[in-house]
């Protein structure tokens, strides 16, 4: 039992952390969670989904990036204390307004976030989606990130040092 | 075959960790025939891919820390765990202190509430000391080795230099082989240097002093040892190690001598839980120093997105420096100096370290000009202060049972008057890149740790001498960053290295005459 207290207190200190720390965050949620309870709904999934895009807004990209950060958020919630996050701050967006959350038009989904951003739900949807979306290779392409040169002997004799702007004025 | 030693045998050098500090001492030790034994928290070195987010949790030290003052609660500095320690993660840029450095009570003396005191080790002393440092590690730049080539993101930086009038603009002599030596291939230009490199031209303690201590007969290597405490004998010398191993069994291991270089934060944290009748306070800490003046560096970073493609993640992430601020300058409205050094993110840090809380539509506009993006880190001198360091938390334990660290660092007036003279200065040169877009993030948890076992002249004034040995227990020593008593503006790993170098040699020294 002390060794699943410290790790999530580990857990819960990273939770502070901007940056790089944040990384380990979603593998960690995933692997040390502490218990299967009942799935996410359909609905859930969805919610989340719908998040994550207007967290970060590239409809040329389709669903499917935010289809794996939904997912990935989904495989967290094993974990009871992450899942009753994810419980209570759904539930809270969605008696917000006589219909649900999902049912809003866009202009009025985003002024439902702004108004919780500043709690852990959102703070734990910010987090987890920028390092499953920003880590996600199609994101990648699209962004303009070359990733991981090693396949091509690194950067040295491609591209290292090739832009030509530096000298137009 | 690798070298075993009794845990018995009273005869072993125990050195606690396997970093910068740990894997030098080690080395030089070993390599003249004295037994070390080397204790590494963690385990084996990790394998590297090109990834920062699978790399993070494989090197990095996530043991409870608490932060306190101006630290992040939950992961007040970023340190390593595993065979190579933090060197593992460092960025390799390697400049030595710039000689006025070594005398920082010049230009911090006059300022309230601080402990500053200048090294007790001669300039002269210190430059044949770096150079054989340079020289071991391989450093670009030195030794005939040309500096690493410029990339993109280095010439970004260095024409917005010089378009502000700044001059004092270099490559800078980066622990990374711009040709092959020393067993280890040329640098790749992969990027991703603080996640480790995967092909090995960045010198790491692992690659190279670990590896040519185990070459010896006289080094043992044991990984997943997690050390408690140091104990004494009645004489009052360091005799015991006292230490979890890999199937979480506590162990004893005699010792004819203790070198400390588990890190800043847990050099300290181990000697002040090794309290005892005769050392109260904490083993070799009777002076009261131990766990005090902690430093870093002032840090800052501004991210920038540039009118057109930069691509900052092709090549090494922190080649370019300049240099124009290290002066002290008064008239700046603060004392010291600080460095632009550059620095590189791959997106999904970006996104969290650029504008730490925005989301939404603007933000993911700017995030997809990815390839647009320019970052660079200030880094700047801090003045220590008696109040800043470690402690042992008085009822939290970690996994072990031993009492958690807890950091406290509170930003001095002169730091937060630097930073923001550092910062504008950054806008200006983004800005005279044609740049409207640029971000300061929080300032990153410190990997350059120090100053909590300071070593000075007088007893009085720091835990060890000038060759990091202990005031109080003659053959305890500090091998880590805990004994430099000023931050500089430089990256502290080749000092390090120099003065575990320096170490070595007087302890082979009082070895010989009996004094040890």
């Amino acid at each position: 039992m002390n060794a699943l207290l410290d790790r999530r207190r580990m857990l819960i200190g990273l939770l502070a952390l901007p940056g790089m720390a944040l990384l380990a965050r979603t593998g960690l949620l995933g692997r040390y969670a502490l218990a299967q309870t009942e799935p996410l709904t359909a609905q859930h999934i969805d919610t989340l989904r719908r998040i994550a895009f207007l967290l970060f807004p590239y409809p040329e990209l389709g669903q499917a990036p935010y289809e794996r950060v939904a997912g990935a958020i989904a495989a967290g919630a094993g974990n009871a204390g992450t899942r009753a996050l994810l419980d209570t701050g759904i539930a809270d967006l969605d008696a917000r307004q006589a219909v649900t959350w999902l049912e809003l038009d866009e202009r009025s989904q985003v002024a439902a976030l702004a108004e919780i951003e500043s709690g852990a739900f959102f703070q734990h949807l910010l987090q987890t989606t920028k390092m499953v979306l920003f880590n996600d290779p199609e994101v990648w392409a699209y962004i303009g990130y070359g990733g991981s040169s090693m396949d091509f002997g690194g950067y040295v004799n491609r591209g290292l040092n090739d832009i030509d702007w530096l000298d137009d004025d | 075959m690798a070298k075993v030693f009794d845990r018995n045998d009273s005869s072993v050098v125990v050195v606690i960790g396997s970093g910068a500090g740990g894997g030098t001492v080690s080395r030089e030790l070993a390599a003249s025939g004295v037994d070390v034994v080397c204790l590494e928290a963690g385990g084996p070195t990790a394998e590297v891919v090109t990834n920062a987010s699978a790399m993070f949790p494989r090197l990095t030290w996530l043991d409870r820390r608490i932060g306190s003052g101006d630290l992040p609660a939950g992961f007040p500095i970023w340190s390593g765990k595993g065979v190579g320690g933090t060197t593992q993660h460092w960025t390799a840029h390697a400049p030595r202190y710039p000689d006025y450095q070594l005398a920082p009570s010049r230009y911090f003396g006059g300022l309230p509430g601080v402990s500053v005191i200048d090294w007790p080790v001669p300039q002269e002393e210190m430059a044949h000391y770096y150079a054989l440092a340079e020289k071991s590690m391989g450093v670009s730049g030195t030794n005939g080795w040309p500096k690493l080539p410029e990339s993109n993101n280095y010439r970004v930086l260095a024409e917005g230099a010089r378009r502000i009038g700044l001059t004092h603009v270099e490559r800078s002599n980066m622990a990374i082989n711009s040709v092959a030596q020393g067993g280890r291939p040329a640098c790749l230009q992969l990027g991703f240097c603080v996640s480790g490199c995967a092909v090995n031209a960045k010198w790491t303690s692992a690659n190279t002093p670990i590896a040519q201590a185990l070459r010896t007969n006289h080094f043992e290597l044991r990984d997943r040892s997690f050390v408690l405490r140091v104990e004494h004998d009645e004489r009052g010398r360091a005799s015991e190690v006292v230490y979890v191993d890999a199937g979480g069994n506590l162990q004893r291991q005699k010792a004819r001598a203790v070198c400390m270089a588990a890190n800043s934060i847990d050099t300290p944290r181990i000697l002040l839980n090794s309290d005892s009748a005769a050392f109260p306070g904490g083993l070799g800490n009777r002076s009261g120093h131990i766990g005090r003046h902690y430093t870093k560096h002032v840090f800052a970073i501004v991210t920038a997105i540039m009118p057109k493609p930069v691509h900052m993640e092709r090549g090494t992430d922190n080649l370019g420096a300049v240099l124009d601020f290290i002066p002290n300058d008064p008239t700046r409205g603060y004392a010291g100096g600080f460095v632009f050094e550059q620095v590189s993110f791959d997106p999904a840090n970006l996104s969290s370290l650029s504008r730490p809380g925005a989301w939404g539509a603007e933000y993911a506009e700017q995030l997809r000009r990815y390839d647009h993006y320019t970052g660079l880190l200030v880094m700047g001198e801090d003045p220590a202060q008696e109040s800043n360091g470690v402690t042992l938390h008085p009822s939290e334990k970690d996994q072990y049972g031993m009492p958690v660290p807890v950091v406290h660092y509170a930003d001095h007036d002169n730091s937060k008057r630097m930073r923001s003279f550092g910062i504008d200065r950054a806008r200006e040169l983004y800005e005279a890149l044609g740049s409207t877009e640029i971000y300061v993030g929080p300032p990153p948890p410190a990997t350059h740790n120090m100053g909590t076992c300071r070593m000075a002249r007088d007893a009085n004034d720091g835990a060890c001498d000038p060759w990091g040995r202990s005031f109080d227990v003659p053959n305890l020593f500090f091998s880590d960053g805990s004994p430099l008593p000023s931050s500089g503006t430089s990256n502290p790993t080749l000092t390090i290295v120099a003065l575990a170098t320096r170490q070595a040699e007087h302890i082979r020294q009082l070895m010989a005459s009996k004094a040890l």
